[in-house]
């Protein structure tokens, strides 16, 4: 066995690192099974009217059905609001009964149908300030879409946390040890075993990423979350706004292409650091930071690693401008390779 | 001897170099990320506070008319500019900006009739969100009535007592305060170092060796964990207010303080607010809220520590729990009895719609009962980690 596997078997058995892997991930699948979707509170009240109108309306936008949206609307609302002055006729006998029951039947219908009514009236309103360069967007079943993309609002944690524990255990957990200057004084201690170290935790890495992001993909499909992939991207609220044409299937990919590739530099960044930061703990806490601080500075975000593995920041600074995403990749691989480089020279010249 | 003890926690931490440079540079992080957002991040200290204070006193002097007053002021204004003045957008002509204008050599015309506009449009939906509140509680009050709800009944009266008193009229808009209170960033920034400060309280020692030595000294029966409690506790608290208090003090310095006199239900988006509670009463309501919840976390972390082996799994376990509380805050989930500890950080939630009412009929009844439940539960879990360290001794 050369050193790759010493270090891989190390890192996975000894260190526990595939126990890890494996119980954040299963933590993650468990996560993902039990995770509300983010329904609209409206539909809860009234789910039967709600894909009623979705029946109806479900497609691409057009003049036709936000026309008839809008005069729905009118009419439930010419219902629900006259409520006061038709009760004070009835009971003043200024109309029939046979008018207040028909005005009663009215009412109740328009108050059934109020929610999703008014939830269409805002998907009409959102569509119709959308760019008419852009190709019309579709009334879908957004919700599911809301909640896949939701969870791209913030990092993957559970993956990250596996990686962040693997990293920690690397060079910190030998110098705690007290195996670091053995290692350094041995044949292979210095540049081949930075090496060996640094690509047995990428490939790691790149392995757990692409699993853990599979596994989220599947278990949103096997949900029914993933209807009409094909759909613009701008057809779900979070993105109303968006500027370009993308459908939604493919964005998702991309937010997952980038975690996948975010997290493999994460990783190498993490490693460099731990040249410098030898205790576990505060390795562990400067990690945290690290991922947890670029989220709070909007589109800047996307030039930190925090920033872009989150998929909404990622998608964002593609629909605001084609530089963006790019500079912002660059600027993350600049920057674990430095940590990488530095911490190769430090590590080389010993303690 | 135990706030001897707590004291002597608390400079131990103080002396770690990692912790204090972690403190330094969230702290400044923090104060960066607390301008308001839809100013340029990196142009602090700008002119916004001066306009603010310059407003401060066009509305302390519309504030201070009398109704008569305030009569003779809008029919000046019809006769100078015509009929439409008080009912449109008003943009700012040359006639309309000169000085003096009706007040005075300080406040033109513009000044006067754009800040009455404004507190129109501030009034105005707080007028309308609770007529329709009352309109609808009548609404199913009545349909109670027909179907002999109790509950029913009771709730829709609760609703229309609280909604139903006279309201107060903004004299000022709130500049400031929101992007103090509805700002996240203090609390995460917060719950970040409380980790730090936490989650290896215990576990340093087992590292260090001197876990022993304190479990065989002569406080060692319980006193030196509750300092170590205590001291977590403590730093969670002071952690909480040093990073609350330098939000506003860089929410003054950017954009100024204005309206914190103001009833609580002027503030966007807490119309449906159903108390006479001021702004800045809130904020020191929401500020003990969130106290409470530092010390909620303190109290898991230590416990963790307590009960973790080394700083790794501490450090682990801890981020991994104080992350779903987070995730808990920002995904909340259907049910609110699943809401977390943390769920008392963002106060708001209790108050932004009248359907909190429906909790025990009193919204505030129900943050008291969580505050309740979850003190219990840290009661326990202190008293579980007590067990541990007691069983531990005895073993060596």
């Amino acid at each position: 066995m050369n050193l790759y596997g010493y270090e891989l078997k190390k890192l996975g058995r000894t260190q526990k690192g595939f126990l890890i892997l494996g119980v954040c991930l299963l933590l993650k699948l468990l996560f993902l099974c039990f995770f509300p979707e983010q329904k609209d509170s409206r539909i809860l009240l009234s789910q039967k009217q709600y894909d009623n109108y979705l029946s109806q309306l479900h497609g691409f936008n057009t003049q036709e059905k936000m026309d008839w949206i809008q005069a729905d609307n009118q009419n439930i609302h010419w219902a629900i609001d006259n409520f006061e002055q038709m009760y004070q006729d009835s009971q003043q006998n200024l109309i029939s009964d046979d008018e207040w029951q028909d005005y009663v039947d009215a009412r109740d219908s328009a108050c059934l149908r109020q929610n999703a009514s008014e939830i269409f009236t805002e998907k009409m309103e959102q569509f119709s300030l959308q760019s008419w360069t852009l190709p019309p967007a579709q009334y879908i079943y957004e919700y599911g879409w809301r909640t896949v993309f939701a969870l791209q609002k913030v990092p993957d944690i559970f993956l990250l946390f596996a990686v962040i524990l693997m990293a920690a255990q690397c060079f910190p957990a030998e110098a705690a040890e007290g195996m670091l200057p053995i290692l350094l004084s041995a044949k292979d201690g210095r540049w081949r075993l930075y090496r060996s170290k640094l690509l047995v935790l990428l490939a790691v890495t790149l392995t757990a990423a692409i699993v853990s992001g599979g596994m989220e993909a599947a278990v949103f499909a096997l949900r029914g979350f993933m209807v009409d992939p094909k759909a613009p991207l701008y057809s779900i609220t979070p993105f109303a706004e968006f500027p370009v044409y993308i459908t939604l299937g493919k964005a998702y990919a991309i937010c997952l292409g980038m975690r996948t590739v975010v997290a493999v530099l994460f990783a190498a960044m993490l490693f460099g650091l731990s040249i410098f930061i030898k205790n576990a703990a505060n390795l562990i806490f400067t990690a945290i930071c690290f991922l947890g601080l670029p989220l709070f500075l909007g589109n800047a975000g996307v030039f930190f690693h925090g920033g872009l593995l989150c998929g909404n920041q990622v998608l964002l600074a593609k629909g605001s401008s084609a530089s963006l995403l790019p500079l912002g990749l660059l600027t993350a691989v600049l920057c674990s390779a430095v940590f990488v480089i530095l911490g190769a020279r430090r590590h080389q010249r010993g303690l | 001897m135990l706030w001897k003890l707590t004291k002597f926690e608390l400079k131990k931490v103080l002396k770690s170099k990692f912790f204090l440079i972690a403190a330094v540079l969230l702290l400044l992080v923090n104060m960066f990320l607390s301008g308001p957002e839809e100013l340029d991040r990196w142009k602090y200290f700008g002119s916004a506070r001066e306009a603010t204070e310059q407003e401060q006193k066009v509305y302390d002097k519309l504030a201070s008319l009398t109704p008569e007053e305030k009569a003779d002021f809008e029919k000046a204004m019809i006769q100078k500019y015509g009929e439409d003045i008080l009912d449109s957008y008003i943009l700012p002509t040359q006639e309309l900006t000169q000085l003096p204008g009706y007040f005075g050599d300080e406040i033109s015309d513009y000044n006067a009739l754009s800040n009455r506009e404004l507190l129109r449009i501030i009034n105005e939906p707080v007028q309308r969100f609770r007529g329709n509140v009352v309109s609808r509680a009548k609404f199913f009050g009545r349909e109670a009535v027909l179907s002999g709800s109790k509950y029913e009944i009771r709730r829709n009266l609760q609703i229309l007592s609280l909604y139903s008193a006279p309201i107060q009229e903004a004299t000022h808009p709130i500049y400031g305060w929101k992007d103090y209170l509805f700002s996240g960033t203090p609390m995460l920034m917060s719950l970040l170092l409380i980790l730090l400060l936490c989650a290896g309280i215990f576990t340093k020692e087992k590292e260090q060796g001197t876990w022993p030595l304190l479990q065989t000294s002569k406080y060692g029966q319980g006193k030196t964990l509750a300092a170590k409690f205590l001291a977590g506790d403590i730093g969670a608290a002071i952690i909480t207010i040093l990073f609350h208090a330098s939000t506003l003090l860089m929410v003054y310095l950017n954009y100024g303080l204005m309206g914190g006199t103001q009833l609580m239900y002027s503030t966007q988006p807490m119309e449906l607010f159903p108390f006479s509670i001021t702004v800045w009463q809130f904020a020191l309501i929401d500020l003990l809220c969130k106290i409470f919840a530092a010390v909620m976390a303190s109290i898991l972390l230590c416990v963790i520590s307590s009960l973790s082996k080394n700083s790794v799994i501490s450090y682990g376990v801890g981020t991994i729990v104080l992350g779903g509380c987070v995730l808990l805050t920002l995904f909340p989930p259907d049910s609110e009895w699943l809401a977390g500890p943390l769920t008392l950080s963002r106060t708001q939630w209790y108050f932004d719609t009248y359907y909190t009412a429906n909790i025990f009929g009193y919204p505030v009844l129900w943050a008291a009962v969580q505050a309740v439940l979850w003190s219990l539960l840290a009661a326990f879990l202190i008293v579980l980690s007590h067990k541990v360290h007691n069983r531990k001794r005895s073993r060596l």
